[in-house]
């Protein structure tokens, strides 16, 4: 089975006036299929940027990147938008949910790139929605529901195209903590089901529940750890 | 990947189901028309009064374009149908303004030209098809138990063919009843209307003052000149019967004429056959090379054709400010366009991120700006036609909606909004998606 991710002295230069910045230094990786990674590290480590590149939002300045075996350097804009379409799923710290839309409305909307008819967009929706226990709450705007309820819409958004990979910035980070544990025990579920997951944070608390740590500082990556997730479900149960 | 979930999950809580979702069907990447039009409905109806005050500027435009075409439209109609009720060719040769101690009285006043007159003009230029010679007064027209005061003209046979008249009903009266003097009328539709009502005139008796004639026809209706006087509202006599019965001259003036209505060939030059006209009448009157005409000429064609040119004039001024309040309203679709891509970057940073194309992005906010510009559109055609409905009736002109501008003005109106709406799509489409997810 290839890796799911495979990088090689992935490197990102930003040009800053005359000099240039190294958001990211010559990170070589690779992520087995079905891993919960995170990526660690204080603002300005180069974690997010690793993700945006990982995301396909991002090119490489040097480096190769290799999503499920392809090269992603060779790629159009067009078919990185459809790597990004049947392969990964987005979730942001501040949820990105379309105000002005319910809540199947924001689930259904990646199917409409993928040339997806109404009827079975909406009926796959609706199963995202039950799947992230927000089956009741289908046709509540964004601002009728609260912060976790809003993560799950967007964890729902992202599970919509069966992507492979799902990419998490600061998922935690716009919520209170008992709340984060639930969004945390909601990816465990979806990791043990099969999805793999990335997942950028700067707490190491967030970072105990994921299987393997890549810890960033000025850009490198400088340690991958391994070790016995801590499970929030459990976690949950004790807060309890 | 559609995994099923492992035993020691057992314990999780009920609300997270037991496995992801199947995989997709491998459907064409890439968003549908029908899609972007979805989205460019739902954006703009977010933002209802913005999106009308937008459309308002392309409804302006598009208004004035179909309005301004439609009353053009209607001003030429009108000069055409002058042009055909005083007959196309015609010229018309009034006698000589009068000067009593100084007052100057107008063209017509002086009765210098006579029935011979017309005689030599048919005789004399040879690009002159027929000419009639009229003499014309108000009257009293008795029938049976109705009256009507109306014009009553004395012509020449000749007129009908000057006039292309036509008899609607019976016939019109002949060389010989007009030489003989007969006392035989023709009919303008008003005034058979006014006096027979639905019954047929032709073979009733009428009397005109005291004098009983034979209504032997009907004309065919003729509409209403330039200053709106009804041509239905007269009846029509032989000239020498005029003379004789009803409007008796003495010696003098009784081969006197009102006016003379001259014929022209059809592909004669009108310019040619008025200057010729002149030419014979300064013979006749014996003018001195450095006195005034004694006559008064018109080209009624020339008249009509001045007229028109004055209206294409107008239509096309209008319809420059009409193309230019368009631009206007295509400039206003352009930055309301810009305000709405910069409102709604992060949403485009995540239409990206979640797999669109550029070119998705390019055509949602294309078909928003050709959406809001087709309203206006759609909105400006019926106040448009409303419009030239209402001025039409101002003006007392024919209303003509021209179907090809009320196309155009649609067709540009979307134009507009393609054009004036590509820069800020194409910046939308052309946005860092790591930058757009980061704006406040």
């Amino acid at each position: 089975m290839p890796a799911l991710i495979e990088t090689e002295g992935l490197t990102r230069l930003y040009p800053a006036g005359e000099s240039t910045v190294a958001a990211l230094q010559e990170v070589t990786v690779g992520i087995e299929p079905g891993a919960f990674v995170a990526a660690m590290g204080p603002s300005g480590s180069g974690k997010s940027t690793f993700l945006n590149l990982i995301g396909c939002l991002d090119r490489p300045t040097r480096g190769t990147y290799r999503l499920m075996g392809e090269d992603t350097a060779a790629l159009s804009p067009d078919r990185l938008a459809e790597l990004r379409s049947r392969r990964l799923g987005f979730v942001f710290q501040s949820f990105n949910l379309l105000p002005r839309v319910d809540a199947l409305g924001n689930v259904e909307m990646p199917m409409v790139y993928r040339g997806l008819g109404r009827r079975a967009r909406r009926d796959r929706a609706a199963e995202a929605l039950h799947l992230v226990g927000l089956g009741d709450r289908m046709h509540h705007r964004p601002t009728q529901l609260s912060g976790g309820q809003q993560q799950r819409v967007a964890i729902a958004r992202a599970l919509v195209n069966a992507p492979d990979l799902l990419l998490a910035d600061e998922p935690t980070g716009a919520l209170d903590s008992r709340t984060g544990l639930e969004i945390m025990a909601l990816f465990q579920e979806l990791n043990r089901a099969g999805v793999a997951v990335l997942m950028v944070t700067h707490d190491a608390e967030v970072a105990a529940f994921a299987g393997r740590v890549l810890r960033f500082r000025d850009g490198r990556l400088v340690a991958d750890t391994r070790h016995t997730p801590r499970e929030a479900g459990a976690a949950l149960r004790d807060a309890a | 990947m559609n995994i099923e979930v492992r035993p020691a999950v057992a314990e999780a809580p009920a609300t997270i189901p037991r496995r992801v979702l199947p995989p997709l069907p491998d459907t064409r990447p890439g968003m549908d028309l029908f899609e972007a039009l979805r989205g460019a409905v739902g954006a703009l109806a977010a933002n209802k009064l913005r999106a009308m005050l937008t459309a308002l500027g392309i409804f302006i435009g598009v208004a004035a374009v179909i309005a301004t075409v439609a009353v053009g439209a209607g001003a030429r109609e009108q000069v055409l149908r002058q042009i055909q009720a005083l007959g196309a060719n015609v010229i018309v040769v009034w006698g000589g303004s009068v000067n009593m101690g100084g007052v100057r009285l107008g063209a017509g006043q002086r009765q210098n030209l006579t029935w011979d007159d017309a005689r030599a003009i048919e005789r004399e230029i040879g690009a002159v098809q027929a000419a009639s010679g009229n003499i014309r007064s108000q009257q009293q027209v008795i029938a049976a138990n109705q009256n009507w005061a109306t014009a009553v003209q004395g012509s020449d046979p000749e007129i009908f063919v000057v006039h292309d008249w036509l008899a609607e009903r019976g016939r019109l009266f002949t060389a010989e009843e007009a030489a003989g003097g007969r006392k035989v009328a023709l009919l303008g539709a008003t005034v058979a209307e006014m006096l027979f009502g639905d019954a047929d005139p032709v073979g009733q008796e009428i009397r005109i003052r005291t004098t009983p004639f034979e209504v032997i026809g009907v004309l065919s209706r003729k509409g209403q000149n330039a200053q709106g006087q009804d041509l239905d509202d007269a009846v029509f006599i032989p000239f020498w019967t005029a003379r004789r019965s009803i409007m008796g001259a003495s010696r003098t003036w009784f081969r006197s004429v009102n006016w003379i209505a001259v014929r022209v060939h059809e592909g004669e030059d009108m310019r040619a056959a008025e200057e010729e006209l002149r030419t014979l009448f300064r013979q006749r009157h014996r003018v001195a090379p450095n006195e005034p005409d004694t006559v008064s000429i018109r080209n009624m064609a020339e008249v009509a054709a001045t007229r028109d040119a004055s209206a294409r004039t107008l239509s096309t001024l209008l319809a420059a400010v009409a193309a230019v309040s368009l631009l206007v309203g295509g400039i206003g679709v352009m930055n309301i366009m810009l305000v709405s891509v910069t409102e709604r970057t992060r949403e485009i940073g995540l239409r990206l991120a979640v797999g669109a194309r550029r070119r998705d992005i390019l055509a949602q906010f294309l078909m928003e700006a050709v959406m809001l510009a087709l309203l206006g559109g759609a909105a400006g055609v019926a106040a448009g036609i409303g419009l030239s409905h209402l001025l039409s009736g101002l003006a007392g002109w024919p209303v003509l909606v021209q179907w090809d501008a009320v196309a155009l003005a649609v067709g540009v109106s979307g134009l507009t909004g393609l054009f004036f709406g590509y820069w800020p799509a194409r910046r939308a489409a052309m946005l860092d998606p790591i930058q757009a997810l980061r704006t406040e």
